[in-house]
């Protein structure tokens, strides 16, 4: 079974259902029970039509004049319904107060006498109590005019007092903008304390850094002058360097004694502002003791707020003190914008004297390079020179060495050429000796050359030619 | 013509809603004036007119839909769940309701 054959099911057993209700009503209709408005109920029954065109869903081709004579009917039904609703609740009003005239107007003795002794001195109470409840009315608005004019000075009372209140968050919080001012200012001078700290330390390491610097300076006067001493050829140059540098040193020192006066200004300047430091700390211990006071006077006149005139009078007098407060307030912010002025007159000098130092330290930075590019330049010259003098005392170291080898090589040579002397006197000796020996061999030559002259001229005289040849030989 | 005729039949069943929203405000004026049984009755009348609002309200909502050319309500409520749920649930509870109603009156008369 689908969802649509349900529906169409559905819509036909409620058709039933009404048309079972109809046949319910109508067969009651006989029945003696006393309902007024039971022809209302009888109209309702008219919706029966319209379950039971509801009940034809199902016809989607009619669906426009279905819903049409649906609407007609429903429109129709509820019009009659409270058309005789309405003429049914005239008619319900108008019998019911009939009935009631009817219970006081009549001539019976009964009733006459029940409007006597009951109705009558209910009336009679009634009217006493309309008195009674006029007279109240009339309390009531007594006590109304006198409770609008004290709701209207209550209102009063709580305008001025919202006004005061008002008055007073104002000042709370002028007092509170103020103390956040003075806050702001404390951290300002604060910061200014610590960028002054900050400063000083700058100025103090700037001051280690020039005496070192100064020191390296006089170390490397120390060194040039060292070095003066030991390379004159040099001497010139150095000396220029040198009274260059002095010039420097004395720039230094004048700038070092300029910035130890800034210094002496930048400390003296440090004890007035810890001294306006502690100046300040003490007045606004002074304001918190008193904003203290104000706020513990504002509890109170919180709690006492039903008392006001004497909240007035503490209002007025703490108004005075308020304003005394603020015209105070007013002449410390005066000290403290003044204070200011000089705080910010004082960072600006000493941003500046900062800029100058800064200034000043480049200088000496650009005077280090420079000495120390002359330094170096020094030192390689320096360094050239000691080459230099290193390859001459090693040519010289060279050249000993030679002059001994050639002494050595002298001494050799002389104890040769002695040697040789002492050879050639041998020689001389030996060529004396040779001589004389060869004189004495000319002499024995000669000797035996007349003896062989002899011994020719003997032979010739006495002997054949072949003993002539072996004496030759 | 058609056009003419949508907007009579949406016209009329708007006014039989505020007609059954009346027709329930006089009931119940009308209660104080029966006894107290037939007061009882005519308050579960009431509860089954107050259904039977709903059911004119869903009718309204789905004579909207059905004139789609001019009203597109069904792309914002889901009338065909309305419509489910107010013939399975709501026109039988009408019917109890009156049913009820002249039981109450039949008890104590």
């Amino acid at each position: 079974m689908g969802l649509n054959e349900l529906l169409i099911f559905q819509g036909f057993f409620v058709a039933i259902l009404y048309l079972i209700l109809v046949f319910l009503w109508v067969s009651y209709r006989n029945e003696t029970y006393n309902l007024k408005s039971r022809k209302i109920i009888l109209i309702l029954l008219f919706l029966s039509v319209i379950f039971v065109v509801r009940a034809f869903n199902f016809l989607n081709s009619f669906i426009v004049e279905k819903a049409f004579a649906l609407v007609v009917v429903q429109f129709l039904v509820f019009a009659i319904l409270v058309a005789y609703g309405v003429k049914m609740n005239e008619t319900f009003k108008k019998s019911s107060k009939e009935e009631l005239e009817l219970l006081v107007t009549t001539n019976d003795k009964i009733k006459d006498g029940i409007n006597r002794q009951i109705i009558l001195p209910e009336i009679i109470k009634l009217k006493n109590i309309k008195k009674s409840i006029a007279n109240e009315q009339k309390n009531l608005e007594y006590l109304k005019k006198n409770s609008e004019d004290i709701r209207q000075n209550l209102k009063r009372a709580e305008t001025k007092i919202k006004s005061s209140f008002k008055e007073l968050y104002k000042k709370e919080d002028e007092i509170k903008e103020r103390t956040s001012s003075l806050k702001s200012r404390e951290s300002k001078i604060n910061d200014i304390e610590k960028k002054i700290t900050s400063n000083h330390d700058a100025i103090i390491n700037k001051d280690k850094e020039l005496s070192e610097l100064i020191a390296n300076i006089k170390e490397k006067e120390r060194i040039l002058l060292d070095k003066e001493d030991q390379l004159k050829e040099l001497k010139e140059d150095i000396d220029d360097s040198k009274n260059s540098v002095e010039k420097e040193k004395g720039i230094v020192e004048d700038r070092l004694n300029k910035l130890n006066a800034v210094k002496n200004e930048l400390m003296e300047q440090h004890n007035i502002i810890g001294k306006e430091r502690s100046q300040l700390r003490k007045d606004k211990e002074q304001f918190d003791i008193n904003f203290r006071k104000f706020e513990h006077d504002k509890n109170m006149a919180a709690s006492l707020k039903e008392s006001m005139a004497r909240q007035k009078e503490e209002f007025d007098a703490r108004f005075n003190e308020i304003k005394k407060k603020d015209a105070e307030l007013k002449l410390l912010d005066k000290v403290y914008a003044r204070r200011d002025a000089s705080i910010s007159k004082l960072s600006k000098d000493i941003e500046i004297k900062s800029i100058k130092i800064n200034e000043k330290d480049m200088q000496l930075k650009k005077l280090q390079k420079e000495t120390d590019e002359q330094q170096d330049f020094i030192e390689d010259q320096l360094d050239g020179l000691e080459g230099k003098m290193k390859a001459a005392s090693k040519e010289k170291a060279r050249l000993e060495a030679d002059r001994k080898k050639l002494h050595e090589m002298q001494e050799n040579l002389a104890e040769e050429k002695n040697k040789l002397k002492m050879k050639m006197d041998k020689v001389d000796v030996e060529e004396e000796k040779l001589i004389d020996e060869r004189k004495a061999m000319d002499k024995e030559r000669k000797l035996l050359m007349n003896k062989e002259i002899k011994l020719e001229k003997l032979e010739k005289a006495s002997v054949p030619k072949e003993s002539g040849e072996n004496l030759v030989k | 013509m058609r056009i003419l005729l949508n907007e009579i039949i949406i016209g009329l069943a708007i006014g039989a809603i505020l007609f059954i929203v009346i027709a329930m405000i006089m009931l119940l004026k009308l209660k104080f004036f029966e006894k107290e049984t037939a007061g009882n009755a005519i308050s579960l009348v009431v509860v089954g007119l107050f259904f039977y609002l709903i059911m004119a309200i869903a009718d309204v909502l789905n004579y909207l839909s059905i004139f789609d050319g001019i009203y597109d309500v069904s792309t914002y409520i889901n009338l065909e769940l309305i419509n489910n749920v107010i013939s399975f649930f709501v026109a039988p509870l009408i019917i109890i309701c009156f049913i009820a109603a002249i039981f109450v009156m039949r008890e104590n008369y």
